[in-house]
């Protein structure tokens, strides 16, 4: 029953937030312009604008194949390990183009963590999981640091006794905190999360759901989720892909969810089709 | 199209409040008709029958929420399940109301009130109510606003005939001024009538939150909702 | 309704032989006396083997401490293995360094680095061409070319080029198995967190990939020891002394059984018999060796 304006992207110049977190304008930290993305002669992302705010939860939804992942991929730069994607237009962290051609990749991953779908902790030890980022970046390892990412991960107080045992002797769930603590031991300023809660089971979610809004307050957190209701619970912003890559609607996750403006959108979030 | 069962249900509850509407309707017709020809029988039949509507009330009160909770449901189905919880509770005390201007009648021999013009004054009220759910039914946006208007006139109409009720009283208190003449019935029948003008009044007023419940689910709009 | 259930449980019954579960059990025997016949004929030959031995035991009087502390002579009685037990260990050691290093980063390189293109897959291709060549071939090949040619001369260290030239191939294929086998996950997940493709491969997928490596590079020494026609291409041959160093002439242990066992004496003979103990005795720790550590290893992971 939503009224269909036109299909035009919307996106406000100067976006707020209206949630708890105060009614300040957004900070914007990452920003498209027209991002095309191909695999080969396929087109997975099409003239996506986007702007991602500051501290805040920003979800990512659509259809499967419809391009979430591999914006999430753009943004750090993963879709370099694909040889077959070619990425048009532009992506912004802060005023940098991440593809210009003087970008280290490396460099650029070094500010922008990433947690995956499926939790990949390091064949090595708690302490060394947490430990990874800073050793490869040239950081400071100290206990205390570990400590903080873990309880940033809200899993300092199920493994402060066993940091030495393999990180892959933990349940699922935690062993996906492992990986959201590793990401943040270097203290990165955005976190990609790429379903992150999907492989775990209903406990082991709110647990990472809980986290993620904690999340927000030194990181933004930018996740994507097949799971609407997840985004509903969890985010402040919420971002509609439809198939075909095309990004629909940019909105309050309130307003997306009590009164989308594309018609499209509705059908998709009230379960019409997708 | 995805979760056929779903559609199915919030089809049936749109259906099941129509149907609660008509019936409550149909009930607060018979009961103008019978403050009008004061019919004993028809009032006892309006009477009776509001234990029915009430348990239908509570059972679309328990498919709103079985709805909320087992489909969660979002946007434009969001706002049907919760603008239909609200209008059932209108339609619920639209039938209350009902049963009052029934009371009255059980209560009286005579009609209520010779001031209280009931099937024209009632039939306006009535007919809000029909036209809001048929905007329900239809999702008819611009018939709200129309009832939203035509409960001025309604408001009117009523305060006008209260005064004319309290000035029949004043002229028969004036001209009985010796007790034995006055044996109250005059009061009886002016309070009654106030009362059921005042039943109508609010008979109008569910129908206007109806209409607003309605402008809601189609628009997203509180225009009309105070 | 009980014809019914009565019929069901008939149905679900065994009902004896079949015409089916005949064939199957046939089957069943067939392929197993398949598998059966590697085993019994490496069991004759080890029996075949111990039993010369032993003959050489009783009838030559070849006794383990002799035969193990002395090197080869002309004279039958005072002929032993050490010189060639020592030879062969100074092989295993430089094949092990000349291979393990080139296989392991050809391996690293393929698997890693190379992008999935014609040469990359040329390349490929021809390994598993160099596993196939027959080992004689290795040894005509380090003959001309680093015994003749640069004029190394027939020593350790051309039979280690040769020895290592034949198992490279058997290496980096077992080696990029191993490094396949560390799922992409873990790569993503440390290039995410920051890490340079070098850092990753040195801080995760090396170790993670390493017992896979270290277990085929202990079964792909295992067969070189055995290896005897690249040595005897390469020049080794009857020497009494154990070789001091890599750039000293030497005979290992095939080629010192080869060479007793061309001799017409028997006692040579059986000598020959004796040092093929030996040899098989080395060959299955080697290879014991290796199933522990990768058995070890797997359940870990």
């Amino acid at each position: 029953m939503a009224t269909d304006t036109s299909d035009s992207l919307i996106t406000t110049d100067v976006s707020s937030t209206e949630t708890g977190r105060g009614k300040v304008p957004d900070e914007t930290v990452v920003a498209s312009s027209n991002l095309d993305v191909y695999y080969g002669t396929d087109q997975a992302l099409e003239d996506v604008s986007i702007e991602i705010p500051e501290h805040k939860v920003t979800a990512i939804i659509g259809p499967s194949g419809c391009g979430k992942s591999t914006f999430l991929r753009c943004i750090n730069r993963m879709n370099d390990q694909i040889p077959a994607c070619t990425v048009d237009g532009e992506l912004r962290f802060h005023s940098t183009d991440v593809y210009d051609e003087a970008v280290d990749p490396v460099a650029l991953r070094r500010k922008i963590g990433m947690v995956f779908q499926k939790p990949n902790p390091f064949p090595k030890s708690i302490y060394d999981n947490v430990a990874y980022g800073l050793r490869v970046q040239g950081k400071a390892v100290t206990d205390e640091i570990v400590e903080e990412a873990l309880r940033g991960a809200a899993l300092w107080d199920e493994v402060s006794d066993q940091l030495e045992e393999s990180g892959l002797e933990l349940s699922g769930g935690q062993q996906q905190r492992l990986c959201i603590a590793r990401a943040i031991a270097p203290d990165p300023e955005v976190i990609l999360m790429d379903e992150p809660a999907s492989a775990l089971d209903p406990v082991a979610t709110s647990k990472i759901e809980d986290l993620i809004a904690d999340l927000a307050d030194e990181y933004t957190v930018v996740i994507v989720t097949h799971n609407m209701q997840q985004a509903a619970r969890i985010s402040d912003k919420t971002a509609v892909f439809l198939t075909g890559g095309r990004l629909v609607e940019f909105d309050d996750t309130q307003k997306v969810f009590e009164n989308p403006q594309h018609q499209r959108v509705e059908d998709y979030i009230t379960g019409k089709f997708g | 199209m995805a979760r056929q069962h779903y559609q199915q249900q919030l089809e049936s509850l749109t259906h099941e409040v129509t149907a609660m509407a008509e019936l409550v309707l149909d009930r607060y017709k018979m009961a103008l008709e019978a403050a009008e020809t004061g019919d004993r029988r028809l009032a006892e039949t309006v009477i009776k029958g509001d234990n029915e509507i009430n348990e239908r009330y509570l059972a679309l009160e328990k498919q709103c929420t079985d709805l909320i909770a087992l489909q969660q449901p979002v946007a434009g189905d969001l706002r049907v399940v919760t603008a239909s919880f609200k209008i059932i509770t209108d339609l619920e005390r639209i039938a209350d109301l009902a049963t009052n201007l029934a009371d009255h009648t059980r209560a009286e021999q005579t009609g209520i009130h010779p001031a209280v013009d009931t099937q024209a004054l009632g039939g306006v009220a009535g007919e809000m109510v029909e036209d809001a759910i048929a905007a329900y039914e239809t999702a008819d946006t611009g018939m709200c606003r129309a009832i939203a208007d035509r409960d001025g006139t309604l408001d009117a109409d009523c305060e006008r005939t209260n005064e004319q009720i309290i000035r029949t009283l004043l002229a028969e208190t004036a001209a009985t001024t010796d007790a034995e003449s006055n044996d109250g019935s005059g009061l009886t029948a002016a309070s009654r009538g106030l009362l059921t003008v005042r039943d109508i009044e609010r008979v109008g007023d569910h129908a206007v939150n109806i209409a607003a419940r309605v402008l809601y689910m189609v628009e997203n709009s509180d225009e009309l909702l105070y | 309704m009980s014809l019914g259930t009565d019929q069901l449980k008939n149905e679900l019954l065994d009902t004896g032989m079949t015409v089916d579960d005949i064939k199957n059990r046939v089957f069943v025997w067939v392929i197993l006396a398949a598998s059966l016949l590697g085993v019994v004929a490496l069991a004759l030959l080890i029996v075949d083997v111990i039993y010369e031995a032993y003959i050489g035991y009783r009838e030559f009087d070849i006794r383990p401490a002799q035969f193990l502390t002395q090197s080869g002579s002309r004279t039958p009685s005072q002929a032993g293995f050490l010189a060639a037990m020592v030879a062969t260990a100074w092989l295993m050691v430089l094949t092990a360094a000349l291979a393990f290093f080139v296989g392991v980063g050809s391996a690293i390189y393929l698997e890693e680095y190379a992008p999935d293109n014609r040469i990359t897959r040329l390349i490929e291709a021809n390994l598993s061409n160099l596993a196939g060549v027959p080992s004689i071939v290795y040894g005509l090949l380090v003959l001309a070319a680093i015994v003749n040619g640069i004029g190394l001369g027939p020593i350790l260290l051309s039979g280690a080029i040769a020895l290592a030239l034949l198992i490279m191939p058997i290496i980096i294929v077992s080696a990029q198995e191993a490094l396949r086998a560390v799922p992409d996950s873990v790569r993503n997940g440390s290039l995410a967190t920051g890490a340079t493709q070098w850092q990753t491969i040195r801080r995760v997928v090396l170790p993670s990939a390493m017992p896979g490596i270290l277990t085929g590079t202990i079964l792909a020494l295992a067969r070189a020891v055995g290896e005897t026609a690249p040595l005897i291409m390469v020049g080794a041959l009857f020497t009494a002394r154990a070789p001091p160093g890599p750039l000293n002439r030497f005979s290992a242990m095939p080629t010192q059984i080869y060479t007793w066992a061309a001799e017409p004496s028997q006692h040579f003979i059986h000598l020959a018999a004796a040092g093929i103990v030996v040899l098989l005795v080395v060959m299955l720790t080697m290879n014991g060796v290796a199933i522990y550590l990768r058995n070890k290893f797997e359940t870990e992971v």
